[in-house]
């Protein structure tokens, strides 16, 4: 079978296995893993595992190993590869994001984004908020948690509840797809070969742009559509009343409510600059203090610790509220982890998936048919190929998981002629249009806000579509100002 | 910072965040483990870059060979349960054994469904029998509780695909098929005994079957809507039947030894000793290499015969996997006897040409049928196959729609994600014990096996000390599955450096005996204690006189039988 066809064939089972069968996604990825380690031949195998050990990445007995492998046994490996990539990662961040939630962390941050804005411009609020949540809490989740405080809102001032429900839909899911740790960017990430400081600049600078630009439309929107607020049966006026007077006394400082989004990424970024530093010394022997720290700051400024500081941070930060004993503490911890252990199951047998792929030599046959093609070639390539698959299935997270398998290669393979973050950030883009009835972000946001399905497709698809594709210029824009190669 | 801690302070500063941290500070066990690990990284030696990194590819590693297996069983569980396949199980037992042996119907019961389902599940589902059958017998209510803990306790800690011993296996480097009859064949004893128990505690201990508040009596499925028995035990047989003939399979083909060299294949016996009687052989080379070899086995080297080349071939050359002895630059150590003579002979192959030594034939047709059992026989792939019978058995019982095994599988997923995270994290703590070197430490402190006469003996000893710290792991902090993925992590940093050889039988009696470990001394720390106690509605007193002495006997029992049989059958061959 030629690897481009088996190419097809798997994301067609994947598709066929989540539409068609109603299957898992972690189901239909490892299935197809399946199938297309088992169709790859012996000889590509080989031929892989002589690559490696003459690039001296392996050793006799691993190539050996590899060639001889079964095709469960290399999906399984795929799957462990991953699951050390991001196992630890998600695990944190999940544990991470339920207790600011928990503590009242991030209600915090809403309200301080708030305040500092003024009330008239609360929508720019939540999009700033939504943004910052969204980097370690699940999209769900951030909607979940600022809808309360928009609809709050709307009962004081009547007005812009459509431009309140879009901004925070703007805000979480450009950060949920564009800046790990959630899990679409952390994989992706691993799979190009990006590390996560760059990962998280970048996305933060793209998703920014893509979240400024969706703003100004669900203005436009806004002005054209008037929406009211429906009494939806899981909240009631009452209720909301409650959530608006709550004391602020009630919940912990601001800086306490950031530290455990921030802290992870000024502790890496301490490793990363402390190694740049260390290369440019070019010979010359570092400072006696520098040398001092390097180990302490080697080890806190790996990712996997600086995740777990955070998660200790934030856990202390939840156990210190009062009325919080260690049960509910323990509650909260094991309800994360059942939550972060099934996205991991997925994002590893996404990985498995992508690993099988490329084991089938597709990259030097889309080598071969890109022939060195540029950035401004395959970016959009990426994007779309992301869109398909979200659009189809639903899932952003899944559509990353499934596109970035598909086109790591490209990465690999030497036609992209810029950093391969950029890569990275038009699969995050892509993975943004279409959301429609297939999404369950989609629903989660018709059901809290209760706007009807026709007004769903005519304010969030379109929003989120543009989002999209405003963040793929601002990627190819920076690809052809910057390449960084 | 290049200061070496000792090995032994490591090991102790784990297993105390271990400990302390579940205990002291009620952690969730995936934070304790992964914490641990990274302490003792950090203390290990290695270079600096690599501490943290060396954790999470462990952590990995861990999670690619037990994460798939683990999901695929939780939603095979799931599907077992929901389908009325569990129920019909039962029933089989209970029609074949009848009323009378009802306990030991219970107890087979909770045998088999305890294989992929976990414990728990498993009690729930087979309480309500036992407290229908006390309404019609009104005596024995003790002993159909105690059966059914005894039954599902045993296999759950000592036949994979539960993820105690499926970490145990992977931690020991045993295979898979070897485990689960291994364990099983440890378990039945175990269960007889634990059965035995119930009828003595039962007799000395009668306990009235009282209300259980807050739990309504589900009621019994008509028998017609059940799964047929053939499809009803197949996603528990298959995957069990499918590991285990792949392992089968593959001592056979290995028992063949077909690279080994029979007197026909040396075609011209000169012609054999002329490349090695050169003078000026290049040191290192495989000639030189078999030429010291050949002389150590005495051959005549002025008319040697066929047979005496092919004897000597055999005994001193194809089986070697030192480093300096065998032939091929392959790393031999986790080779089969079959495959390590198969390495040698292929460089052998490369130093004659044919008309001096035949070529030997691999690929038998036991080799052939061996592989494809291979492909179908890796845990993996056998579990996903019972993963599909199960869902489709699901749909065919219960035509629920497609949404509603979505949610089952999801909820299936999210227990089995703890676990995993839990199991995984486990893994990279025991890993990081072995590259504290502890192992070598305590070689030097009581020698080494390779002492004369000491053979077999040391290892023996190591399955007291591996059952040891999984009982004062389990009294410590309640859960078998945490005992015994920490002490397997232990005890794998404890084998000696030679392995198999030094131990003098399968490590599968290793894990065997640490899981009986982890089934002695449970107390109100374990959810399984709580699980019994609620669910049967014994008071705490009665559970710590019924439950907990149950689980002293099967322990005790499975240790007895893991030393038997490690003397008896040691089963070296086969690691």
């Amino acid at each position: 079978m030629h690897p481009v066809a088996t190419l097809g064939l798997a994301i067609a089972l994947v598709l066929f296995g989540i539409l068609a069968l109603r299957l898992h996604a972690f189901l239909a990825l490892l299935l197809a893993a399946f199938v297309v380690a088992s169709l790859t031949p012996a000889e590509t195998l080989r031929s892989i595992a002589d690559a490696r050990l003459a690039a001296g990445d392996w050793t006799a007995k691993r190539a050996d190993a590899f060639a001889a492998s079964t095709p469960a046994a290399r999906v399984a490996e795929g799957f462990g590869d991953t699951a050390a990539s991001i196992g630890i990662l998600i695990a944190m961040a999940a544990i991470i994001g339920k207790c600011l939630l928990d503590s009242g962390a991030a209600d915090r941050v809403v309200r301080s984004a708030v305040n500092l804005v003024g009330q008239s411009r609360a929508s720019l609020a939540f999009l700033g908020s939504g943004f910052v949540l969204g980097i370690p809490v699940f999209f769900d989740t951030v909607f979940y948690l600022i809808m309360p405080l928009g609809k709050a809102m709307w009962l004081r001032s009547r007005r812009d509840y459509l431009l309140y429900v879009l901004s925070i839909v703007a805000g979480a899911t450009m950060a949920h797809s564009l800046v790990p740790p959630t899990p679409g960017p952390l994989l992706v990430a691993g799979e190009l070969g990006v590390d996560l400081v760059t990962m998280g600049v970048a996305g933060m600078i793209i998703g920014s742009i893509a979240a400024l630009g969706g703003y100004g439309f669900a203005r436009i929107l806004n002005r054209r559509m008037d929406i009211p607020l429906r009494e939806s049966a899981d909240l009631s006026i009452e209720d909301l009343e409650a959530v608006i007077r709550k004391p602020d006394a009630e919940l912990p400082p601001l800086w306490l409510a950031l530290t455990p989004i921030v802290l992870p990424f000024l502790l890496i970024a301490s490793d990363v600059t402390l190694s740049t530093y260390l290369e440019r010394l070019d010979g010359a022997g570092p400072a006696a203090w520098v040398e001092a720290v390097t180990p302490l700051v080697r080890t806190i400024g790996d990712k996997n610790v600086a995740l777990t500081i955070a998660a200790g941070v934030a856990m202390s930060m939840l156990i210190a509220r009062p009325g919080v004993d260690r049960k509910s503490l323990a509650e909260a911890v094991r309800a994360s982890l059942a939550g972060g252990g099934v996205i991991i199951l997925i994002t590893s047998s996404g990985g498995a998936f992508g690993a099988a792929i490329r084991q089938g030599g597709v990259a030097q046959s889309i080598e071969a048919m890109a022939g060195g093609g540029s950035a401004a070639l395959v970016l959009p390539v990426a994007f779309l190929v992301t869109a398909l698959v979200r659009t189809a299935q639903g899932s952003a997270t899944v559509a990353m998981i499934t596109a970035v398998g598909v086109l790591a290669p490209l990465a690999e393979s030497g036609a992209l002629g810029c950093h391969p973050v950029y890569l990275a950030m038009a699969i995050g883009c892509g993975s943004k249009p279409v959301a429609w009835m297939a999404d369950s972000g989609f629903w989660v946001i018709l059901q809290m806000s209760g706007l009807t399905e026709a007004e769903g497709l005519k304010t969030v698809t379109p929003m989120t579509g543009i989002m999209g594709l405003i963040g793929l210029g601002a990627t190819m824009l920076g690809a052809w100002l910057w390449p960084m190669v | 910072m290049s200061m070496e801690i000792h090995p032994l302070i490591i090991l102790a500063v784990g297993i105390a965040t271990v400990v302390g941290m579940i205990l002291v500070l009620r952690l969730n066990a995936f934070l304790a483990l992964i914490t641990a690990a990274i302490l003792v990284s950090l203390m290990a030696p290695g270079p600096i870059a690599e501490k943290i990194s060396r954790v999470a590819l462990a952590f990995g590693a861990s999670a690619g060979t037990i994460g798939i297996v683990i999901a695929l069983a939780a939603i095979i569980g799931t599907c077992l349960m929901e389908s009325g396949a569990a129920d019909r199980i039962v029933r089989f037992f209970l029609r074949v054994l009848g009323e009378k042996r009802a306990s030991t119907a219970l107890m087979g019961s909770g045998f088999v469904l305890a294989v992929p389902v976990f414990f728990d599940t498993v009690f729930y589902l087979l309480v309500p029998l036992g407290r229908s059958l006390f309404r019609r017998t009104g005596t024995h209510y003790l002993k159909y509780v105690l059966a059914i803990a005894c039954g599902g306790a045993i296999t759950h800690t000592l036949v994979p695909p539960t993820p105690g011993p499926l970490l145990m296996a992977a931690n020991l480097g045993i295979d898979l098929g070897v485990m689960i009859l291994i364990g099983i064949a440890v378990a039945l004893p175990a269960a007889v005994a634990g059965l035995a128990f119930a009828g003595w505690a039962d007799r000395r201990m009668p306990v009235p079957m009282r209300a259980i508040g807050g739990i309504t009596e589900p009621k019994p499925p008509r028998d017609d809507m059940l799964p047929p028995l053939g499809l009803a035990i197949l996603p528990v047989a298959l995957p069990v039947l499918l590991i285990t003939a792949n392992t089968i399979l593959k001592t056979m083909a290995d028992s063949e030894h077909a690279a080994r060299v029979v007197a026909e294949d040396v075609v011209d016996a000169g012609g054999f000793l002329g490349p090695i009687g050169a003078d000026d052989l290049p040191p290192d080379s495989p000639l030189a290499l078999l030429n010291a070899l050949l002389t150590d086995a005495g051959l005549d080297r002025d008319a040697p015969s066929a047979e005496a080349i092919a004897v000597a071939m055999n005994e001193h050359v194809l089986g070697n996997r030192g480093a300096d002895r065998a032939l091929s630059a392959s790393n031999l150590s986790r080779m089969s006897d079959a495959e390590v003579e198969r390495a040698n002979r292929l460089v052998l192959e490369e130093l004659y040409p044919e008309t001096v030594l035949r070529r030997h034939e691999w690929e038998t047709p036991l080799r052939r049928t061996s592989n494809l059992a291979a492909l179908v026989g890796d845990a993996n792939f056998a579990l996903l196959l019972s993963a599909a019978v199960s869902m489709l058995l699901l749909v065919r019982q219960r035509r629920h729609g497609r949404e509603e095994i979505a949610k089952l599988v999801e909820q299936s997923l999210m227990s089995a994600g703890v676990i995993i995270l839990i199991t995984a994290a486990g893994g990279a703590f025991g890993a990081m014990l072995q590259q504290a070197q502890i192992g070598e430490v305590l070689e030097d402190a009581f020698g080494s096996g390779d002492a004369p006469g000491a053979a077999g003996r040391p290892g023996l000893i190591l399955l007291f000390v591996g059952f040891g710290v999984s009982a004062v792991l389990k009294v410590a902090q309640g859960s078998s599955t945490v005992a015994m993925i920490t002490a397997s992590g232990i005890i794998t940093a404890l084998i000696p450096t030679a392995g198999v050889e030094a131990l003098g039988y399968h490590p599968a009696y290793l894990a065997t005996a640490i899981g009986s470990g982890s089934l002695i001394g449970s107390w109100m720390n374990d959810s399984g204690f709580w699980v019994f106690a609620k669910m049967s509605g014994l008071t705490e007193a009665e559970a710590l006189k019924s439950w907990t002495p149950l689980l002293l006997v099967l322990g005790t029992v499975g240790l007895i039988v893991s030393l038997i049989l490690a003397v008896a059958l040691p089963l070296t061959g086969l690691a």
